[in-house]
């Protein structure tokens, strides 16, 4: 080599590719194990999910890649998707698949799943210690509202305690407390 | 009523609406209306549909009212109705050929539906010249030649088979002709069949049998057809019977020639994967059931190896056997030479011919055989010692291609499906399988089911085309592709790589059709006289086509061609007689001065040429060999040589009427400044 000797190597490609060695081949029998799975493998990968999705547009993992991934062991990157918690759970691509494949139910295991290696992220933990603490997702706050229609400022008949015990020793509780 | 003058023209002009094909851009009543008192015409009218029975029985009627001499149709192309309305001219006295026909709809309104006052004056012109064309026409006549009940039908994969056995099931006499030492073709190596996974075998080999026993079916097994030539009705065929050298009478199939047999030569029925002995029979159930001796792996020419004669206990093995001609004469031809795989060294993208663990789909499919190279293990080649770990199956290989082969395989989907299915079913989890396609084509009946039962049975589809194919170290191949589906970019190792070859016709199907006057299609497919309506006839009367040849195709539908082709060989010669229309070439024999152009030109090898009494040259047409091409009229140079119905007088009239009518338009639109005809 001559002037250019000292020149750093070009990489074989621009876009490093996923090895196949990274591919954990197992995922998809580990999700298609788990309720809602069976119908995993049908799918062919014709993305009616993601064009039934009415916010797949902002989302940059959309719903047929989560599955294809699944399906092809891609474990890390769908665990860790934030996309998964961004799911409305409106069923709409769960209804059109062709194939029958429970595509919400199986987002639903992925989070499941996701919690369980405590990749759930913190505005679902806060939701959890709310439930925990309050017995409730939305506590009444603005009173005059309630007093501008003529009711009691309190909602009659409310009681929070028993949700309250039972969720105490359900995952959500030990969620909250910091266990697994 | 009155008698008329014998020369007198009384045309019938028939405008066809087509529905709104061609009344929804021209006002087909007017048009009809204009030729009321054009010179010749005695009834003009229009339909909704000419072709339908009010218009056949209309024109039926004025044939025999107004003592018609020619009918002009305005309506489609000739090619859909012209035999139906020459046999309404037939059946009501008028000689066929008096009919002239007006392409009104390919010719005009499709073309001009855009700008409807041009199509009037087009449609007008043409109906014009018709009439003109019409004037000129002369009755033709026909002549009939016997057919022999006899077919020959080449090939014996499963098509030429089905063919055999229903034509001689109707007691027509059939020879099977078939190039290798047994009959079966690709359907006697495959291990099962999709989507039922039935076993093929067990399924092909009651039919092979049949063949055999059948009385009248004459089996011409390692032979070959050399020349075939029509003989008015029939066909004279020379076949090469090449030697066995392994007597079919003798052979009591001990294998003592085989077992002792020091010779070896590479496995063509297991496609190149491993070696048989020189000496040999392909597979258990092969018909004729006797053993045969390959020369070019033979070394008694070389050496002088007679082992296999002194092992053989009935004196079967001879050397000094010299090919055999024999002649047959057959009232019609089946072709049913099937496909090969497209060699897989044209695809060195794919490590094709150079990666040992490369192979092609159907080489695969012979190690899944129980009596193929590795008794139904998938192992590693060229050792067979070694099961892999994960196999690639690349879809389309060198099919839908435009650097290779531009059409779909059209069973190579299915039957990877049938590979990973099999494979999944004898090693399970073992072997991680992925498929590497572009549009997984599953369309005939419970394919659809198979494919979604292999996607469940865990096997990993990936959709897209693999590049930067490399061979590791360790013999196993590397390749990126881009999954469509999760839209990543994946490098994905594999310990064997499975091609799904594009295929190719037979290598014999080029000269074959040439000899038969067979067309062909993309790729050299035999070429069917209309796709969808004649799909196992052929331009060439009496010659049909059946199975893979014509097209790649799958069990079912080769088997359905097979009936098919039998079916419409069977009416062709079961009349006995073959009706020849004489719209052909003639010579009038005062102006041939024997020059012989016509005999240079003729494609068909109809016109031969003649000595006549004072020793000069007479041109001579064989009608039944001449197709009416008209090339010979071209280049006669003293008009001796005449294809009647389309005489140089009769297009001459034809344009001159069509260009009249559009000059006497012009001329009428100066003088009056406006309208038409």
């Amino acid at each position: 080599m001559t002037e250019i000797g000292e020149k750093k190597e070009l990489p074989d490609v621009f876009i490093d590719p996923i090895d196949m060695s990274e591919l954990d081949r197992g995922f998809r029998k580990e999700i298609q194990s788990m309720p809602n799975g069976e119908e995993l493998s049908a799918c062919f990968a014709c993305s009616t999910c993601t064009s039934a999705c009415p916010i797949a547009n902002i989302w940059e993992i959309k719903p047929h890649q989560l599955i294809r991934m699944i399906i092809l062991g891609i474990r890390e990157k769908v665990l860790s998707s934030k996309e998964i918690w961004l799911c409305l759970t409106c069923f709409e691509c769960q209804e059109r698949c062709p194939q029958g494949v429970r595509v919400t139910d199986i987002f639903f295991d992925c989070k499941n799943l996701a919690t369980e290696e405590g990749m759930i992220p913190a505005s679902i933990v806060a939701l959890g210690k709310e439930l925990i603490e309050k017995g409730q997702l939305y506590t009444v706050t603005a009173d005059w509202e309630r007093e501008d229609l003529d009711l009691e400022p309190d909602v009659p008949g409310l009681s929070t305690d028993a949700v309250k015990r039972v969720l105490g020793s359900t995952r959500t509780g030990r969620l909250v407390k910091g266990g697994r | 009523m009155p008698k008329k003058k014998k020369d007198e023209h009384r045309i019938g002009v028939f405008i066809c609406s087509c529905g709104t094909n061609i009344g929804g851009v021209i006002n087909v009543r007017k048009l009809a209306r204009d030729f009321k008192d054009y010179p010749g015409v005695s009834f003009t009218t229009s339909n909704m549909f000419t072709c339908s029975k009010d218009g056949q029985d209309k024109i039926a009627d004025m044939i025999k009212e107004k003592e018609l001499t020619g009918v002009v149709i305005g309506a489609c192309t000739p090619k859909l109705h012209e035999q139906l309305f020459r046999e309404i001219l037939e059946e009501n006295g008028l000689n066929p050929f008096r009919l002239a026909q007006a392409n009104l709809r390919e010719h005009d309104t499709w073309v001009h539906g855009d700008n409807p006052e041009v199509a009037y004056k087009v449609a007008y012109d043409l109906v014009a010249g018709a009439i003109e064309r019409a004037k000129t026409l002369e009755d033709i006549g026909f002549e009939e030649y016997p057919v022999d009940k006899s077919v020959l039908v080449i090939g014996a994969g499963i098509a030429g088979i089905q063919s055999a056995l229903d034509l001689a099931d109707k007691g027509i006499k059939v020879y099977l002709v078939e190039k290798y030492t047994s009959i079966g073709g690709y359907m006697a190596r495959l291990e099962k069949t999709f989507p039922t996974l039935d076993c093929s075998m067990c399924i092909l080999s009651p039919k092979l049998s049949a063949v055999e026993r059948h009385k009248n079916i004459e089996l011409l097994s390692y032979s070959e057809v050399i020349e075939t030539e029509r003989d008015y009705g029939n066909f004279k065929v020379r076949i090469k019977k090449k030697p066995r050298y392994v007597s079919i009478d003798d052979c009591i199939n001990c294998g003592a020639c085989e077992r002792n047999c020091p010779a070896t030569g590479l496995d063509e029925w297991n496609l190149g994967l491993g070696e048989r002995k020189a000496v040999y029979t392909p597979f258990p159930q092969a018909v004729p059931g006797v053993y045969f001796l390959d020369k070019e792996s033979c070394t008694h020419w070389t050496d002088g190896c007679t082992i296999c004669a002194e092992k053989c206990p009935r004196d079967a093995i001879s050397y000094d056997v010299e090919p055999e001609e024999i002649e047959l004469k057959v009232g019609a031809i089946v072709a049913a030479t099937g496909f090969v795989e497209m060699d897989i060294e044209e695809l060195p993208e794919y490590g094709g011919g150079k990666f040992a663990h490369v192979l092609t789909a159907g080489q695969y499919g012979r190690l899944l055989s129980l009596v193929g190279p590795t008794e139904g293990k998938i192992l590693l080649p060229p050792g067979f010692e070694q099961s892999p770990k994960r196999i690639a199956y690349i879809n389309c290989a060198g099919s839908r291609d435009e650097n290779h082969r531009p059409w779909c395989c059209n069973f190579g989907c299915m039957y990877t499906l049938r590979h990973a299915e099999m494979t999944h079913r004898l090693y399970g989890d073992d072997i991680d399988q992925w498929i590497v396609y572009h549009e997984l084509r599953a369309g005939g009946k419970e394919y659809e089911q198979f494919y979604r039962r292999v996607r469940e049975s865990g096997v990993q589809f990936v959709r897209g085309f693999p590049s930067d194919m490399v061979e590791e170290k360790d013999g196993s191949i590397s390749f990126s592709v881009f999954d469509q589906g999760t839209g990543s970019l994946l490098r994905l190792n594999f310990d064997m790589v499975v091609l799904t070859m594009a295929v190719d016709p037979s290598p014999g199907a080029a000269h074959l059709g040439h000899m038969l006057g067979v067309d062909r299609s993309e790729g050299g497919f035999m070429k069917e006289l209309h796709p969808k309506l004649e799909p196992v006839n052929t331009k060439s009367r009496g010659i049909f086509i059946a199975g893979a040849c014509q097209s790649p195709k799958d069990i079912p539908a080769s088997v359905a061609d097979g009936k098919a082709a039998a079916s419409a060989a069977a009416s062709h010669v079961l009349k006995g007689k073959v009706r020849v229309q004489m719209d052909k070439a003639v010579v009038d024999e005062t102006l041939c001065i024997g020059c012989g152009l016509c005999e240079k030109v003729c494609p068909f090898t109809a016109i031969s040429m003649t000595l006549r009494d004072d020793e000069s040259q007479l041109a001579e047409v064989s009608s039944i060999l001449c197709t009416g091409c008209g090339k010979c009229q071209v280049v006669c140079p003293t008009g001796a040589i005449k294809r009647k119905h389309f005489t140089t007088e009769q297009i001459e009239a034809e344009v001159l009427g069509l260009i009249s009518a559009h000059r006497k338009r012009e001329q009428a639109e100066k003088t009056s400044g406006g309208v038409s005809s």
